[in-house]
């Protein structure tokens, strides 16, 4: 007989959290939501997939590049014939798999990944420190898988000065440190030279 | 003192001034200033000596092009040697120090060697240093060594930061100067997304270092003007301090920003410099021009540069480079130099002005068609030797000598790509050739257009062009009023009869040297570079390889144009290696990926290794435990004797569904996995396409069209890849999906005779692990600690009971806490990968060292499985190939020393007892070693030509490297319960 | 170097992996061959070769480039490719 409870924890958790702050910018962990990858199965068997998805939560599947979102659920692109569909309740991988029932595969990877955000007009200055992709004409909706300092990482224009990023439970440490880095480095030029 | 200061000039500010040490003198300078300007204004022309002959130098120029003064910047771990004291700019409390003599800079006792140059003339180490060869390590390279180089760097760990960024933009400008602000206005305008980058810290290049107006105002007022109204514009970002050094494939730009070098403290968080890739649709070089100088005898001493460069030091940082100036010309822009002297007030001892029909000048002393054919001064020069036309001579009192000998545009970015540049005749001077990197135009004096006026109407334009291709409305430009002189030139390379006279100062390469070259057969630009090592030292000869490409040519009769130029490559100016690496260094040199219980296993005791990316607990230390061994064989008996916890969620893992799964995977194992029933898990060996294997691990069926297959650690990322391309690629018509769940789940295998009673406290009690419910090999999904969803995989790679238990991550780290204390009535203990070495080497388990690339499955016992396969899968046919199946590879066997404690070492070769070791003898290698605490022996796994048919025998383990020959047993890798009774128990 | 994935527009080449050439794609239905596996053309000039957009959306790809200038002339899906022929 179990005795035993087990209490979920987050990577930072033992390190105080991840919280990154210097003027115009903040980046910290978001409360785990449930995350579910969702794949189109191969053949006609896949092409019901979007009505039954569209129908269930009220967002499309998105095109290459982009995310959906409506009533609390998330569907982001992942690759293609593949999405990430992300809400805060513990249902999701249930409701995910009932909706996709025949037309796709459901895997829960809901601790797989770790979100954060980041925030403020200096985000995309942070940002161009971490990876080589245009975040001034990223779009809001858009998102993004790239290596972030070595690590990969997904990553949504949430709005104009809000971002939404998921990366690997494994390394969120290390890429935590790289955040750190690279906004201190930022906040230290300080008027010294344009930003 | 500033005692050379001129008042009234400069673009510095005397409200601001600065302290510094130039060696260990107190001086004073300015904002504004660069080292070299105010060391110049502090009357210190003696900057360092040079690389070979140690004689005296300073700057020959003004810029980043300088040869000469290279200068230790920075104390202690900061120390940055090598540093052109021409382009750093000065901050308070600044440290600076020469480089390159023994004993004082005035009295180098290294100077011996210019009394002695006709000795070490190039070539002189490749013939001098032949014979006798044993002599080479010993003497000559060590001595040769000590002599060598200029600065030393400090020998301690860089304590500096630098940044890496990446930055996108329509149009990339190269140069701020009367070009590049003239092109950033335009496209700036237009609403482009520019970046300007330059390397200097004032924006404005010639603008700032030439008397003539632009727009009815000053030049640098101009400059000015340009660069605040691109400042307002928030389409435009400025980068001073910052160097494109180098251009790669597909608009991408290397730059190198000074973020913080410039100040006396540097900030806890800035970085000294950023290391930037600059992703652009256009580009427009607008580099500009460099001046050469001219070979007389003795051209190198201090008080001895560039005609421009003396007007830099003069109108950008009011600094007379000499009180008496003698300029040598072979064009009109060294009258410049004259001209401005003698407006601020200076004397201009004598012009002269090697063209034949040079006219006299108003107020100056011109030597039409004459020359400065020799300098005299020990640490300085102090008086010009004049050759007139006619060929007499006669001396001249002058502490400076301004030669020009034409500009070269600074084509090198346009070359990084294999475009070659072009030799004007009219300009004497290489240009741009007709096929730049793609995306990049040329303006300006860059592409020789040498006047102010041209290069303003060149850069408008090429951004013109630029905004047309790129789609903008580019705007009208009015081109400010500026001046728009013709710059006559007639090529002029050396003094007739000179020999010591310098054409590359940092390499100490003469015009002797390349008639050396020449008459020794090294005649093209290449093997004379080689040769000479003309241009091959830190300034990439920017001032020195046009006049000696010139002097080749007349050497060989051939035009400049055949002769051509050696290739330019990235870097343009030196690019520190720490700033290639940026953050990528010590801890941080890769990410490091964490399992969810390294937090508890460094709390107790563990010892991390490397696993890839990963961070893998190798033992845990407990107590008064010495040496690893003692942890390790104390896991191994705990594991073997009551129960042992291992976390190994670092296997990776991938979530296999769809229709074809089963089929899927049974195209890339080479045995079946269709048939495998619900609820059971399967090992699998996976071959690469060339027979060989790549990978094993085993692989759970959880439903119908449902698997999940573990890989091992090192390679998930290659297995992943490879199932990809598998399913992309070469089946695109299987139903079937992969995703990598490696970080979604935390695994511990629990492994022992108590493995089952320790889960069984964990798991909720409806889940029945007994045997008959979850044998060997059997897999269910469960939960565990009341309601959390976990799977339960019975495998064991020790050979024990043994079972692997996954939960979600996120209860990973109270996971192995559970089961520590579940575990604890039964004498649990965790173990690491030392110990789950020593057992799978026990159960004669393969792994990485097994399957190292060379391995067949046969070799590994394995080859049946496939054999017996009708259907295709990777690797299948080119398993078949005779050499794959000779009888002689090879085979994986087991072997124990003869004597229990000889410890052998993995690497070792077999061989029969008496044989030499050679090719011919050798029978095979062991791949792994280990102490076996239940056997009490060395063991290993080794592969053995003929091993089946060796069990019993005795052999040699011979070790070169480790200079052992150990006597071994072969036997069944199998060594610990051979039958399996206890995994199956 | 810069790709221009059909899915994600254009990369840094760092985010890819190099196979070679993309008749890697034409595994022999029996099995492969000798040919198949080891045999490869390596021009300079065009080639057709397999990129896996390892750090992105993990899709293969067949990309033409010219393999003396690194001129990129079209990209497309490996998975759209073979279900085209």
């Amino acid at each position: 007989m179990a005795d035993f409870t087990l209490t979920p924890r987050s990577i930072f958790d033992a390190v105080g959290g991840c919280r990154v702050e210097v003027e115009g910018f903040a980046f910290d962990e978001t409360p785990t939501r449930s995350l579910v990858s969702l794949a189109r199965r191969r053949g006609e068997a896949g092409a019901a997939l979007d009505a039954a998805v569209k129908a269930a939560f009220g967002a499309d599947l998105p095109e290459p590049g982009r995310f959906t979102e409506a009533n609390g659920v998330t569907i982001i692109f992942s690759q293609p014939g593949q999405w990430l569909i992300a809400a805060e309740r513990e249902e999701l991988e249930a409701e995910v798999r009932s909706t996709a029932a025949g037309a796709g595969t459901v895997t829960d990877q809901s601790d797989a990944f770790t979100e954060l955000t980041m925030e403020g007009p200096l985000a995309v200055e942070v940002l161009s420190r971490l990876s080589s992709l245009d975040y001034e004409t990223f779009e809001v909706g858009q998102v993004a898988r790239t290596p972030m300092q070595q690590i990969a990482v997904t990553i949504a224009r949430t709005g104009a000065e809000s971002w939404r990023l998921n990366t690997a439970r494994s390394t969120a440490r290390d890429f935590a440190h790289d955040v750190d880095v690279a906004a201190k480095a930022i906040g230290a030029r300080g008027s010294l030279a344009p930003t | 003192m500033q005692a050379n200061r001129v008042e009234g000039r400069g673009l510095i500010d005397r409200d601001a001034p600065l302290n510094f040490r130039f060696n260990h003198e107190k001086m004073q300078g300015y904002a504004g200033d660069t080292v070299a300007s105010a060391l110049l204004a502090n009357g210190q022309r003696l900057m360092g000596r040079s690389f070979k002959y140690h004689r005296p130098r300073g700057p020959l120029s003004a810029g980043p092009e300088e040869p000469s003064a290279l200068l230790t910047i920075g104390r202690y771990e900061h120390e940055d040697p090598n540093v052109r004291a021409t382009v750093r700019e000065l901050y308070d409390g600044l440290r600076a120090r020469s480089q390159n003599h023994r004993g004082s800079l005035e009295r180098d006792f290294m100077a011996v060697t210019d009394l002695m140059n006709r000795f070490f003339g190039a070539g002189f180490y490749y013939k001098t240093f032949m014979w006798p060869a044993k002599f080479w390590e010993s003497l000559y390279e060590p001595i040769i060594r000590a002599a060598a180089g200029l600065g030393a760097l400090p020998g301690d760990n860089d304590p500096s930061q630098y940044e890496h960024g990446c930055r996108h933009c329509d149009l990339l400008i190269i140069g701020a100067g009367p070009t590049g602000l003239m092109a950033a206005l335009t496209a700036g305008r237009a609403g482009a997304r520019v970046i300007l980058a330059d390397e200097d810290f004032l924006m404005g290049g010639r603008l700032n270092a030439e008397s003539h107006e632009v727009g009815g105002m000053a030049g640098s007022a101009w400059a000015a003007q340009a660069v605040a109204e691109l400042a307002a514009m928030p389409n435009v970002r400025l980068m001073p301090r910052t160097t494109v050094f180098g251009v790669y494939d597909g608009g991408v730009y290397g730059a190198l920003e000074r973020v913080g070098e410039h100040q006396a403290e540097i900030p806890a968080d800035l970085p000294r410099q950023c290391m930037w890739k600059l992703v652009a649709k256009r580009a427009i070089l607008c580099a500009g021009a460099i001046e050469r100088s001219i070979a007389f005898e003795n051209n190198d001493r201090p008080g001895i540069m560039l005609a421009g460069a003396a007007r830099t030091y003069l109108n950008r940082y009011g600094v007379a480079a000499g009180k008496s100036v003698a300029v040598f010309t072979n064009n009109d822009d060294g009258w410049r130099t004259a001209e401005d002297f003698r407006d601020a007030g200076l004397d201009v001892a004598v012009v002269a002005d090697a063209r034949a029909d040079a006219k006299e000048r108003d107020g100056f002393r011109t030597i039409a068609g004459g020359v400065i054919a020799d300098s005299v001064g020990r640490l300085g020069v102090h008086t010009a030797t004049i050759r007139h036309k006619t060929g007499t001579e006669d001396s001249v009192r002058a502490d400076l000598i301004a030669v020009s000998g034409g500009w070269s545009p600074a084509v090198h970015l346009t070359c990084h790509q294999g475009c070659k540049p072009v030799w004007r005749e009219d300009i004497a001077a290489f240009v741009p050739g007709a096929n730049p990197p793609q995306g990049l135009t040329v303006a300006g004096a860059a592409q020789g257009d040498f006047s102010t006026s041209a290069c303003l109407a060149g850069g408008a334009s090429a951004a013109q062009a630029a905004l047309a291709d790129l789609g903008f409305e580019a705007p009208a430009m009015e081109t400010p009023e500026a001046e728009d002189g013709a710059t006559m030139i007639t090529p002029f390379w050396k003094v007739e009869g000179c020999q010591r006279a310098w054409l590359d100062h940092q390499n100490d390469v003469t015009v002797k040297d390349i008639a050396m070259s020449y008459k020794e057969g090294f005649k093209s630009v290449e093997h004379m570079k080689r040769y000479t090592t003309l241009g091959m030292a830190t300034d990439q000869g920017k001032t020195a390889n046009v006049p000696a490409i010139a002097l080749m040519a007349e050497l060989t009769g051939k035009s400049i144009q055949e002769t051509g130029t050696t290739v330019f490559r990235p870097p343009y100016t030196p690019v520190p290696i720490g700033a290639f690496g940026g953050r990528h260094r010590g801890k941080h040199f890769h990410p490091t990926r964490l399992t969810p219980s390294h937090d508890w296993a460094a709390a107790n005791g563990g010892d991390f290794v490397e696993a890839g990316l990963w961070l893998r607990t190798q033992w845990f230390r407990q107590g008064s435990e010495k040496g690893w061994r003692d942890s390790v064989d104390r896991e191994v008996v705990t594991t073997r004797s009551k129960v042992g916890v291992c976390d190994v969620t670092t296997l990776g893992k991938i979530d296999i569904q769809g229709a074809d799964a089963g089929e899927f995977l049974d195209r890339v194992y080479q045995n079946g996995f269709s048939k495998l029933a619900v609820g059971k898990c399967r090992y699998g060996l996976m071959l690469r396409e060339d027979g060989i294997v790549m990978d094993d691990g085993t692989s759970a069926r959880f439903a119908e069209d449902h698997y999940v297959m573990t890989t091992t650690t090192a390679k998930a990322g290659q297995v992943m890849r490879h199932l990809e391309f598998c399913r992309q690629c070469l089946w695109p018509d299987l139903d079937v999906a992969l995703i990598s769940t490696t970080e979604q789940w935390a695994q511990y295998a629990v492994a022992g005779p108590h493995a089952r009673d320790l889960l069984r406290k964990v798991l909720d009690a409806e889940h029945d692990i007994s045997n008959d419910a979850l044998p060997y090999m059997g897999c269910a999904e469960v939960t565990v600690c009341g309601g959390v969803k976990a799977r339960i995989f019975r495998l064991s790679f020790s050979g024990e009971l043994a079972y692997e238990i996954a939960v979600p991550c996120r209860y990973g780290h109270d996971m192995m806490e559970v089961l520590m204390k579940a575990g604890e009535e039964f004498g649990a203990e965790p173990y690491g990968t030392e110990a789950l070495g020593v057992m799978r080497i026990e159960k004669g388990h393969a792994a990485g060292n097994e399957l190292d690339g060379r391995t067949t499955a046969g070799d590994l016992g394995m080859g049946r499985l496939g054999a017996k396969k009708n259907t295709d899968f990777i690797g299948k046919t080119m398993a078949q190939r005779e050499g794959l199946q000779a009888e002689d590879r090879a085979v994986m066997v087991g072997l124990k020393t003869v004597e229990p404690t000889a410890k052998i070492g993995g690497g070792a070769h077999f061989l029969e007892k008496g044989a030499e070791p050679t090719l011919e003898t050798d029978l095979g290698w062991i791949a792994s070693v280990a102490w076996s605490p239940e056997l009490n022996n060395y063991i290993g796994i080794g592969f053995l030509k003929h091993g089946k048919d060796r069990m019993g025998d005795r052999l040699r383990a011979w070790d070169g490297v480790r200079g052992t020959d150990i006597e071994v047993e072969i036997c069944s890798p199998h060594m610990v319960d051979p039958e399996g009774e206890r995994l199956r128990g | 170097m810069r790709i221009n994935c059909p899915c994600c527009g254009e990369r840094m080449v760092e985010e890819f992996t190099y196979l070679g050439d993309a008749a890697m794609m034409n595994r022999p239905i029996e099995g492969a061959t000798y040919e198949y596996t080891y045999l490869r053309d390596n021009p300079a000039g065009r080639h057709r070769e397999l990129w896996y957009h390892e750090q992105g959306c993990r899709s293969w790809l067949v990309v033409e480039r010219d393999t003396t200038t690194h001129e990129i002339f079209s990209v497309e899906l490996a998975e759209e490719v073979r279900n085209a022929s």
